[in-house]
């Protein structure tokens, strides 16, 4: 028998008072006899007495005794391992992270979580409860406090592992939160410790069990990928694959880019232990579809983050309308094969007429009111943007520009001569992107609804068409003002189980299929939905007819280093042990305690009563 | 009714006139009583014939016997002579109460008794000296005094009547000693019942004993005080402690009674819850200690 408080025992300090008490407390009542003769006699025959008598003389000091004795051992609760659990209920926490789908277990990680949790199942009393809750990428408890154990075992068999990075933390949170609120409630965690800092939660009395499953480290895996534009040609792009072996032995990894069933890449690579290697794929453009990157290392053990996806879209037409301008303008926008350019006079740019352009460039004419959403570039001091501007100043030095700014890349202002520039009041929340000496020249800015790109200065006013870099510029600011409208744009790459949102106004007919077949969409007032992402692969969701396409990949290295916690460092003081199975239950033994002090209690109540009456 | 008198009742006086102490022996006496003595003497009871010798009183000559045998007889006759009746009262502490009461009670109707029959009554209260005397009286006018002295013999002191009575004035003659106690002697009776023997006495106990004596009416964690020594003693008393303490005082007083047997000395066991007329007039007559 072993106390899991022994302080506890200091309260047996107790019985020095009650016993010195019982000796002093007694303030006799003087009885004068008529001779202590007798009485004399009679002690020293009870002195010669069986040591039975004595002790009958002192029972209600030796109940009282054995009563605290019995209340000390209580609180100082003892117990004794036996061969059933000795919690009265369970909260199985079970893993369901991506890396809980490691075949070295039998045969996943998650297999052998749920045959550990059918054993604890079976220590469980026909009064015991049982709760299950999974810790994945969500926290969800899939089965509340019940004594049904087979409905535990029924939602037990339904548990899979996500290919999502989870969160063991949230998941042993709200399952120590659980526990506080009922007594000897054990948290039994099914895991492979997972790479979070636990040391914040804090266990506070609650029996918490790790039980490990797995048992290697050997892995490799997509840590990360990213598909950008070519450096060198604007429809080109790049894949960029980082991967690493976890292993303790350098591994022979092949990586294979496939652009539907296209191979576009293909790379033999020696990973050392540990350490990240990146490598880039030239995607060829003109060509959308499904990216696929693979990773094949012999000794790998975890599936899910050997395959990520990337979407390609096509160069879809993009809608630019030209107001006013001249034709060498209207050419250089019409040479980008992604442009559909169409031109219009300043009278005839109203709402109605911009309505569904993916950019409106206005060299002359007046943005119409309520175009806010709209991208523009307002490339002519004539034409009233977000920014005001003042006075024309003569010939404006520029001083600088930002040339990481996507629309002034490549874009070269040295020796542009500008023969004068509108001063600017207020920015009206636009950015300088090229300044001068009397002032910004050019400014860009997100507002509302679209992006906007304003020109202090009329570019007939300047040598800037005559330069190289005023197409670059007009190109440039067609990607950039339509990168967001989703026709231009690679599709996003999410990370598996981070819902997916984007906004579609007027969204209504949504459907959405997942790698592993429908998926629901919640739409919102234009705001779509998909949450349940937790599969790695192509997700398409169609709105309206048009294709809203994601993927979602693992590339989480916590998920893909699959070495199972030797603890879990929980309470930062005391981590918890793995046990190498279910650990014997604990038997508490305060129950009978308390049962036998009010037996004690009762038969102390009753040799008092006894003694007074007599 | 006077204060002594109030000691016994008169209808109750009035049938012990008619009683008479009996002695189991014959004493010697120094006045002619009532009682035979064995000195052959000058009363009317013939005892027997003896020759004469010169010197005899001629008036106890047996004429007649001259007459028939010519031969000097001396008619011998017994002596009817008084004795002495102690009436010994053990006033130590431990009487105090009913106890002293009954005794008193007990003792003057034996001393009434007595006196009746010209007795000479003597009253000693014992302590662990003498704590009041009245030397012997005769005769029932003095039955008053007698009560009275009875009367004022007060509890007190410690109990030692071997001491007490080896003070006691020595009383001509052969007599009765009736000792009324409680027998609550830290030396045992002894010494003083082998004293008595030794003057001659023939020895009667009246063992007192009060109700409350045989089972206290004590309960719990009490100090008890000797009311004789002011002794004190811790004694936690239950049901069990009772049924011990009872037994203890039987096998106790087994032992007194046994004790005044082997010393031939008269012992009788009275519970003051007793009726005195009851006992004087039943269990003494029953006992051989009073006659009609």
């Amino acid at each position: 028998m072993s106390l899991i408080a022994p302080l506890g025992l200091l309260l047996g300090l107790l019985g020095i008072p009650i016993v010195a008490m019982y000796f002093l407390r007694i303030r006799r009542r003087k009885v004068v006899v008529p001779s202590l003769m007798l009485w004399h006699a009679l002690q020293r025959q009870e002195q010669r007495a069986s040591p039975f008598d004595r002790f009958r003389r002192h029972l209600l000091l030796l109940l009282q005794l054995l009563l605290l004795a019995t209340l000390v051992l209580a609180l100082s609760r003892p117990y004794i391992e036996t061969e059933a659990n000795a919690f009265r209920s369970v909260v199985l926490v079970v893993d369901t992270s991506a890396s809980m789908g490691a075949t070295d277990g039998d045969p996943t990680r998650i297999d052998t979580a749920r045959a550990r949790a059918r054993e604890v199942l079976g220590t469980l009393g026909p009064s015991d409860e049982a709760m299950l809750l999974t810790a994945g990428a969500r926290t969800e408890v899939l089965v509340p406090f019940t004594r049904d154990s087979s409905e535990v075992e029924q939602a037990l068999d339904g548990v899979k592992p996500t290919e999502a990075a989870g969160s063991l933390r949230d998941g042993l949170q709200l399952a120590l939160s659980l526990a506080r609120a009922r007594p000897d409630v054990e948290v039994v965690v099914l895991s492979d410790g997972g790479n979070e800092d636990l040391a914040s939660l804090s266990v506070q009395g609650v029996g918490i069990t790790y039980v490990r499953v797995g048992t290697t480290a050997s892995n490799a895996g997509i840590l990360a990928m990213d598909l950008r534009r070519s450096p060198v040609h604007e429809l080109d792009r790049q894949l960029f694959v980082t991967v690493e072996s976890f292993g303790t032995e350098p591994a022979d990894a092949t990586v294979e880019v496939r652009l539907g069933t296209h191979l576009v890449g293909l790379r033999n690579e020696r990973l050392p232990p540990g350490e990240p290697v990146s490598m880039v794929f030239d995607v060829p453009g003109g060509r959308a579809g499904v990216l696929e990157a693979t990773l094949d290392v012999p000794g790998d053990h975890l599936p899910a983050d050997d395959r990520a996806w990337a979407l390609l879209g096509a160069a879809a037409a993009r809608d630019v309308v030209l107001v006013g301008g001249d034709a060498l303008t209207a050419r250089v926008l019409a040479a980008d094969p992604r442009v559909v350019l169409k031109r219009l006079r300043p009278a005839e740019a109203t709402l109605e007429a911009l309505a569904g352009a993916d950019a409106v460039f206005f060299l002359d004419g007046v943005p119409p009111k309520g175009g806010d959403g709209l991208n523009m570039a307002l490339l002519s001091r004539k034409v009233a943007g977000p920014a005001t501007l003042g006075e024309l100043r003569p010939m404006p030095e520029i001083v600088s520009w930002e040339r990481t700014h996507p629309v002034l890349r490549f874009v070269d202002f040295s020796g542009a001569t500008i023969a004068r520039a509108a001063s600017v009041g207020d920015l009206g929340g636009l950015t300088p992107l090229v300044d001068a000496d009397a002032g910004p020249l050019l400014l860009a800015g997100d507002r509302a609804g679209g992006r906007v790109l304003q020109a202090t200065f009329d570019p007939y006013e300047t040598d800037l068409p005559m330069r190289v870099a005023w197409p670059v510029l007009l190109l440039n600011a067609v990607g950039w003002l339509t990168e967001r409208s989703g026709t231009g744009g690679e599709a996003a790459i999410l990370p598996a189980g981070t819902p997916w949102v984007r906004t579609v106004p007027g969204a209504s007919a949504v459907s959405a299929t997942g790698p592993a077949g429908k998926v629901d969409v919640d739409v919102l007032d234009g705001v779509l939905r998909v949450v349940d992402t937790e599969r790695i692969g192509v997700y398409r969701v169609a709105v309206d007819g048009s294709d809203h396409s994601f993927v979602a990949n693992l590339l989480s290295e916590g998920e893909s280093r699959i070495q199972p916690a030797a603890a879990l460092a929980i309470d930062a003081g005391s981590p918890v042990t793995a046990e190498a199975g279910v650990r014997p239950g604990r038997r508490e033994l305060w129950r009978p305690l308390l049962a036998l002090g009010m037996f004690l209690m009762l038969l102390e109540w009753w040799a008092w009563n006894r003694r007074k009456t007599a | 009714m006077d204060s002594a008198l109030s000691l016994l009742d008169p209808a109750f006086l009035k049938r012990l006139a008619a009683r008479t102490l009996r002695s189991r022996k014959r004493g010697t006496g120094v006045r002619v009583g009532e009682r035979r003595s064995q000195r052959r003497g000058q009363s009317q009871e013939f005892a027997d014939h003896r020759p004469y010798v010169p010197g005899d009183d001629l008036r106890f000559l047996d004429w007649h016997l001259y007459g028939r045998l010519d031969t000097l007889w001396v008619k011998l006759f017994e002596e009817e002579e008084d004795r002495v009746v102690w009436l010994l009262l053990d006033s130590s502490a431990s009487m105090q109460g009913a106890k002293l009461d009954y005794a008193r009670q007990i003792a003057a109707a034996l001393g009434f008794v007595a006196l009746g029959h010209h007795d000479r009554v003597a009253v000693a209260g014992l302590t662990d000296t003498i704590a009041s005397y009245a030397p012997p009286r005769r005769g029932r006018r003095d039955a008053h005094a007698l009560f009275q002295t009875l009367e004022a013999v007060h509890p007190g002191g410690g109990s030692d009547p071997g001491a007490a009575i080896a003070r006691l004035p020595r009383q001509q003659g052969a007599g009765i000693a009736l000792l009324f106690t409680d027998f609550l002697y830290p030396d045992g009776p002894d010494v003083a019942l082998r004293q008595l023997r030794a003057r001659g006495y023939e020895v009667h106990t009246f063992h007192v004993v009060s109700p409350d004596e045989l089972r206290p009416a004590l309960e719990g964690d009490l100090v008890l005080v000797d009311a004789e020594s002011g002794e004190e003693l811790a004694v936690s008393v239950d049901e069990a402690a009772l049924d011990r303490y009872e037994a203890t005082l039987h096998a106790w007083a087994t032992e007194m009674e046994a004790t005044a047997r082997r010393l031939g000395v008269g012992y009788t066991r009275v519970l003051t819850s007793t009726p005195v007329e009851d006992f004087v007039l039943r269990d003494l007559e029953r006992l051989g200690l009073l006659a009609r």
